[in-house]
């Protein structure tokens, strides 16, 4: 039972529910996409796996452990790690800080070799090491969330929607790198809107649309005519 | 001239107590997003502490304060736990800061029924709050000194805490954005509580070093609690340096008012200065709209 299994999840915000039962597998080391449009509800399934909201109902594994419900703090400990959408990097703190608050409870060694590794793929987050984090090119600001999750030594990695705001250009950048910023057994559940980019980077794909899921594939079955799936999105027959 | 350096050092030493207990406010509300009102008490019940080991259980002066300030650490660990935290995690800000208001009444009555409602005059050694040097012709009482020093000391400690250690990280990421720092792995209830302690701390050494000059009152601390509430305002609220800049201005502008201006008025500044504040500048003097001043 190894990898990311979620069986009927359901969760919302306050009584308002948002995803209504979904099950979701990405065995150990495979690399996942999860699409859908604006609202759809993918935000809120990472954040559910991430532990910063509570299933109402379903189960969550990893690994075989229970993990629905836990704390962040505790599901960081095992190596599940988000990066979270809109970057969300601490604007008041050094780009340094940032990384030092991602080797958080762990050695400073580790914070070292982390920051080595870091320091290597980004060199300007190495000069910018002293500036704030909020006064970063949304780019830069990308890295530093990316950087954040490489020295956090993922096993479960989430990211969201690592496109937002950005150049198309840069994106496709930040999509060729992700193969060399993280090890090969990684796991990996991917959120995007834009399909062509993270149906090159993962072998499956969900697509969620108003907190349910439409369709799962194989990447290989749309990559040639990934706009074939927006009628899945949006719930059109194309 | 003197006369200006009396007022102004006048103004400093009142200030100092604005300053303090408005960082322990501003503390608390940028990490946690909670109002403390029971701090002013919490500081006055340390400060009784301290003058109830020493004056009535014969113990040295220096292991009284010790023990007042290892009883307000523990006993804050204890309320955060038992009022606080429950309350947290429903995810309400109003049902906290009235929960502290709750925290403040009861201690209070806690106090009143254990010192009962008479002034004591808290005694330190040498009795050196009454000695008073003259430098030329200004004025330098004993006791300011130690004050001053006092606050010197705690700002420098909070500083250190805040800026070089990890749980001073973990506090300026939690202030900054609640859910990246818990995706960090920072724990919520870790970075609160030692939040709380600090705080506690901050506003015990206020009100222990603050009672000779104060005389022991079973509301003493509430004065400087509304003073310390306006320091933050002016401060904004969630710049911990604004906070103390906000006490040392509040501090000058009152004991210069008081030269000038009746002493009714003086009392009143407080709330004259809040009005024009928010006025003028909703996010404080000393913070940036955004509020994204550093720590
Ligand atoms: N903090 C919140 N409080 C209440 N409702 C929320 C909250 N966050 C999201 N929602 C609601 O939950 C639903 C799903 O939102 P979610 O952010 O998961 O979508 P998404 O698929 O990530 O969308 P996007 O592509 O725009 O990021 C939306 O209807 C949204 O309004
Ligand atoms: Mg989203």
């Amino acid at each position: 039972m190894s990898g990311l299994i979620i069986k009927d999840l359901k969760v919302g915000y306050g009584r308002n529910e948002v995803i209504h039962g979904v099950d979701i597998r990405v065995n150990s080391g495979e690399k996942v996409a999860l699409l859908g449009a604006n609202g759809a509800g993918k935000s809120t399934v990472l954040k559910t796996i991430s532990g910063l909201l509570t299933p109402t109902e379903g189960t969550i594994t990893f690994n075989g452990d229970e993990i629905g419900g836990a704390n962040p703090a505790a599901l960081v400990d095992m190596g599940v790690i988000q990066v979270p959408e809109g970057r969300r990097v601490f604007p008041g703190l050094n780009v340094e800080d940032n990384l030092k608050v991602a080797n958080y409870g762990k050695s400073p060694d580790l914070f070292e070799e982390g920051l080595e590794t870091v320091y290597n793929k980004f060199p300007i987050l190495q000069e910018r090491r002293k500036q704030a984090a909020g006064l970063l090119s949304g780019g830069q600001q990308q890295m530093l969330s990316l950087s954040r999750a490489i020295i956090a030594k993922p096993k479960l990695l989430l990211i969201d929607e690592m496109s937002l705001g950005l150049a198309p250009l840069l994106v496709k950048e930040f999509y060729e790198q992700l193969g060399d910023l993280f090890s090969e057994d990684v796991t990996l559940l991917l959120v995007e809107q834009n399909a062509g980019l993270a149906l090159k980077y993962c072998s499956r794909f969900y697509v969620l649309r108003n907190g349910e899921l439409v369709l799962q594939s194989d990447s290989s079955d749309y990559i040639d005519d990934p706009t074939a799936l927006q009628s899945a999105y949006l719930g059109v027959d194309a | 001239m003197v006369e200006y350096i009396q007022i102004a050092w006048q103004g400093l030493v009142s200030g100092f107590a604005y300053a303090l207990i408005g960082l322990a406010l501003v503390m608390v509300y940028k990490t946690a997003r909670i109002l403390n009102f029971a701090a002013g008490t919490m500081a006055g019940i340390s400060g009784f502490l301290a003058h109830w080991w020493a004056a009535e259980q014969d113990m040295p002066f220096g292991v009284a304060i010790l023990f007042a300030m290892i009883m307000t650490g523990a006993g804050t660990y204890v309320v955060e736990r038992l009022t606080v935290r429950p309350l947290v995690k429903l995810g309400d800000f109003l049902p906290i800061v009235i929960m502290t208001l709750g925290v403040e009444e009861f201690l209070a009555n806690v106090s009143l029924l254990w010192w009962g409602g008479t002034a004591r005059r808290y005694r330190v050694p040498g009795d050196i709050d009454r000695i008073n040097w003259l430098i030329g012709d200004f004025r330098l009482n004993a006791w300011h000194l130690v004050v001053a020093i006092t606050t010197f000391v705690t700002l420098s400690i909070v500083g250190y805490i805040i800026n070089q250690t990890e749980l001073g990280l973990g506090m300026k990421a939690f202030a900054e954005d609640q859910d990246a720092a818990k995706l960090m792995g920072i724990k919520e209830s870790t970075v609160s509580i030692w939040t709380w302690v600090l705080s506690a701390l901050v506003g015990g050494v206020t009100g222990i070093v603050f009672a000779p000059v104060l005389f022991l009152q079973q509301d003493y601390m509430n004065i400087i609690f509304i003073k310390g509430f306006v320091a933050a305002i002016l401060g904004g609220f969630l710049s911990l340096s604004g906070g103390v800049a906000g006490g040392l201005l509040l501090g000058e502008l009152e004991a210069f008012t008081i030269k000038w201006a009746p002493r009714e008025f003086a009392a009143a500044l407080p709330v004259v200065i809040v009005f024009i504040v928010l006025l003028i500048r909703p996010h404080g003097l000393f913070t940036r709209e955004k509020g994204h001043e550093r720590v």
